[in-house]
């Protein structure tokens, strides 16, 4: 047969970008596949052991983890996204970095330090004792605590989503609201948020999803959740049939939450296809407001960075000849080898699919859309021990020899997999604001898709684009479970060398790596704020 | 669309040309060449620097590659599993006799062939069908403050459970792997319900939620949350050694007390490894365990992990020894295995969290 002709009898119903779609999906979601098929042998036993001894306590500490993280997280985030949007105060432009800033650090070191600070060798308890005689009994390792430290390193993400909201909001809107008379704190009870909605349970949807999948903190902080369960059952007990049972309940319980997210964003259109967006002009604040204003926007960054970097260094002080070696510039540039290509590859991914799913409005599209989500909701060792699965029998079976396995090729499908989402997320909202006003003019001009997408399409998401890579590329390089599983032999990244060090009780030790992992993670938002920056120009 | 099918092709195909590191071309040689070859894998729980720096000599001393790969011991041991024929690893090296164990049962590990090595271990702390063999051990023992409490009230483990122990108990959580083989000796010693019931008093008799690690739970006692608190003896001889004044001025406050002197003896728990199944490596790694066992790298370990050494012709560090000599509980560390998942669900039912 005609190659053309079967090509353009497909392209009746399947064209390209679908295709290529629904192949990337596939094997997106094949490894997390091979996990459920290995359910053959459905052995109940233990699976009702936890349901009735732990399940609970796991669904209720998840729960309140995630509602009160969720809260939190939105009343920092969007206050202080709204004080930068609308008021100019002395060191305003240091807080638009200075709050994004705890992105950078991972929630496990944050509880490594923060249960250092209050322990009874720690500064403050030490205090007490040396200087007053006083002892002090601190105790930050409990679920108050993990919500305290998810709650301080996690704001970021809701204040990022609100203040681009924010930024772009109708000018016209506010005046109206004004000229009825409303001050500025009803404008933003009685118009702002309603208006603001959608894009802040967006923030706070990443926030929960994140909350549920991670692992390091709840454990380390002895705080039993579905991640820890489901860690738990999976490799101590040995029983995957019960993890796996674990694995779908979360899995439902994120699926719900995301529904809810979609629900809520409803038929809404973001884009803004007119250029008369009018740029807010900033009130200055008197010095009285000022000083308020600073407060309110210095305490997370206090509590989110300053603080816990002073820590780190002076526990780097304590250890660094012992930890500082010829091999760190390697684990360096591991780290950010290995990250770089996870975020392009993701980003990519997303671009596709994403696009796809914008032309195409069938349910085969939402349905794509969807699925490239799932990774985010799964903990991280679950899918490094779906890759592997899968990839052992592609060589195993269909390669017959080991091509694959045992490559770094596998960490970066697994980063790709898990942080999917993450890219996509950006991808799909660089999307919604440009709307299909221009893609439908090049259309209409008798360009093709591809083509469109390349000289219209691309360029005008090309912040979205680079966003999507350095979000992506923040959260590989925090990752751990995955990385711990899946690196290949002497392969050593940062996030792993400080776990270690942790791992060991030598808390102090990690001081070092963590601190490279943040200046690293820094770096990278800098970038992200200048390409903002130029993207609201 | 047609610039990025090649794109994607491409990119995939660099990223395994490229990933495929030097180890892995030469790992498919050696399925070629089956005699020794001058490489060998690790996958190990450890990540002291102690040992990074005795693998370094061993490379020095045979000129054997040594490439380690490190996680927890419960992701190695699935790692094995799923890898089955295919494993990279020659080495298993774990902190936990029961993991061990379950390795072993799993069908995971060979024998050790070279008897005159395992000689140097005494038979209580290695397989006794020789799959694994331990190369340091510590024992999980009550450490309390030594200036505010008479060490005459402590006897056994079993006694922690008594009512007069209400709200001075510290020890961290029953996930942890040392509790767990803990509670799995209690198993095998005791029997399941003794060790429910121990179980039991002790969760009522807690200072407070299990939380944090064993250097916390010994900051406990100094902070009088406690009286009690079991740990491992060898993160007191680094609380004694350490960067932070502030941890040395606590290892300084704790003395410890050995339980079950009068009985069975004290419970330890071992670091230990065996070759895997599939090793294509016998040679190198039977080496590498002779090397681990020398005298040379036992006095290491003991002096600067502050562990004891199996090797039992090497005398202990210093410090470890200042805190006396002990009766070793008699069970045979292989049987911690078969009760480690009993003890795990029985843990959970009672409460211990």
């Amino acid at each position: 047969m005609n190659l053309k002709l079967l090509k353009r009898n497909l392209n009746i119903n399947l064209d390209s970008w679908l295709f290529i779609s629904i192949i990337l999906s596939f094997f997106l979601l094949a490894p997390i596949i091979t996990l459920f098929t290995s359910l053959a042998t459905q052995n109940i036993e233990t699976f009702i052991h936890i349901a009735e001894t732990l399940l609970p306590e796991y669904i209720r500490n998840s729960s309140i983890i995630a509602l009160f993280t969720g809260l939190f997280t939105m009343i920092i985030g969007v206050s202080t996204a709204w004080i930068l949007t609308m008021y100019e105060f002395k060191f305003s432009k240091l807080f638009h970095v200075g709050l994004i800033l705890p992105l950078a650090i991972p929630s496990y070191i944050a509880g490594y330090v923060y249960s250092g600070i209050f322990s009874y060798t720690g500064i403050i308890s030490r205090t007490a004792r040396n200087l007053f005689g006083y002892n002090l009994n601190l105790d930050i390792m409990n679920i108050y605590g993990v919500i305290f430290i998810f709650t301080f390193f996690l704001y970021p993400y809701v204040f990022i989503i609100a203040r681009s909201f924010f930024a772009k909001q109708s000018l016209s809107m506010l005046e109206s609201a004004k000229v009825l008379g409303k001050s500025d704190t009803q404008t933003f009870f009685l118009v702002v948020l309603p208006m603001a909605r959608t894009a802040i349970i967006g923030g706070v949807t990443l926030v929960i999803m994140e909350v549920l999948s991670a692992f390091g903190l709840p454990s380390y902080f002895g705080v039993q959740t579905f991640s820890t369960g489901i860690f738990r059952t999976w490799l101590t007990l040995g029983d995957t049939d019960a993890a796996i049972n674990l694995a779908i309940i979360l899995m439902g319980l994120i699926f719900t939450i995301i529904f809810i997210e979609r629900k809520s964003r409803g038929r809404k259109q973001y884009s803004f296809t007119n250029t008369k967006i009018k740029p807010i002009n900033k009130k200055s604040l008197s010095t009285k407001h000022s000083v308020i204003a600073i407060i309110v926007c210095m305490i997370p960054v206090l509590f989110g960075f300053i603080i816990p970097l002073m820590q780190l260094f002076s526990w780097s002080l304590m250890t660094y000849k012992e930890v500082i070696d010829g091999k760190l510039i390697k684990i360096i540039m591991n780290t950010f080898f290995i990250a770089i290509i996870g975020a392009v590859l993701a980003t990519i991914i997303a671009v596709i699919i994403s696009n796809t799913s914008r032309l195409k409005k069938g349910k085969i599209s939402k349905f794509l859309s969807k699925l490239t989500t799932i990774g985010y909701s799964i903990p991280g060792a679950v899918i490094a021990i779906g890759v592997m699965t899968f990839f052992i029998f592609i060589d195993r079976k269909i390669l017959g020899e080991r091509v694959f396995y045992g490559t770094l090729f596998l960490m970066v499908f697994a980063y790709v997999i898990r942080y999917l989402a993450v890219a996509y997320n950006s991808i799909e909202s660089g999307f919604d604001k440009i709307g299909m006003k221009f893609h439908e003019a090049s259309r209409s001009l008798g360009e093709g898709k591809t083509k469109t997408f390349f000289r219209v399409d691309l360029p005008m998401i090309k912040g979205s684009v680079i966003g999507a890579v350095i979000l992506t590329f923040l959260e590989i390089i925090k990752e751990l479970p995955l990385t711990l599983i899946l690196r290949p032999f002497n392969f050593q990244t940062l996030s792993a060398y400080a776990k270690q060090y942790a791992d060991d009780e030598m808390v102090q030790h990690s001081a070092i790596p963590s601190i490279i992992l943040i200046l690293i993670g820094i770096i990278i938002i800098l970038f992200f704020e200048i390409i903002n920056k130029k993207k609201e120009k | 669309m047609k610039k990025i099918i090649p794109f994607i092709l491409l990119s995939a195909g660099l990223l395994t040309g490229c990933f495929k590191g030097k180890e892995e071309v030469k790992t498919v040689e050696e399925t070629k060449v089956p005699k020794a070859t001058k490489e060998l894998n690790i996958y190990t729980e450890r990540h002291y620097d102690i040992d990074k720096e005795l693998i370094a000599e061993f490379e020095k001393e045979t000129g054997v590659t040594v490439n380690v790969a490190k996680a927890g011991a419960d992701e190695l041991l699935k790692k094995l599993e799923i890898e089955g024929a295919d494993t990279p690893a020659d080495l298993f090296i774990t902190k936990d006799a029961a993991r061990l164990g379950r390795a072993k049962d799993l069908g995971l590990l060979q024998q050790i062939k070279d008897k005159e090595v395992l000689e140097l271990v005494p038979a209580n702390i290695r397989d006794k069908d020789n799959y694994w063999t331990s190369f340091t051990y510590r024992a999980r023992i009550f450490a309390y403050n030594k200036e505010t409490t008479d060490p005459s009230i402590f006897s056994t483990y079993e006694d922690l459970a008594d009512p007069k122990w209400n709200g001075k108990v510290l020890v961290r959580s029953s996930t942890n792997s040392y509790n767990q083989a803990l509670i799995a000796s209690m198993i095998a010693a005791n029997g399941e319900e003794a060790t429910r019931e121990w179980i039991q008093g002790l969760v009522a008799n807690m200072a407070r939620e299990p939380k944090g690690n064993d250097r916390d739970q010994s900051k406990a006692v100094i902070a009088g949350i406690g009286e009690v608190a079991i740990m491992n003896s060898y993160y007191l001889g680094k609380m004694i050694h350490s960067a932070d004044p502030e941890e040395r001025k606590v290892g300084e406050q704790i003395a410890i007390f050995f339980p079950n002197q009068d009985g069975r003896g004290t419970h330890i728990n071992v670091s230990g490894m065996g070759i895997t199944k599939y090793s294509k490596n016998i040679v190198n790694a039977e080496r590498f365990i002779k090397f681990f066992l020398n005298e040379k790298s036992q006095s290491r370990f003991t002096n600067e992990n502050y562990e004891y050494p199996s090797n039992k012709n090497v005398a202990v560090n210093g410090t470890v020894k200042s805190w006396g000599d002990f009766k070793v509980d008699s069970l045979t560390l292989s049987e911690l295995g078969k009760n480690f998942k009993k003890g795990t669900i029985i843990a959970d039912e009672e409460g211990w969290k």
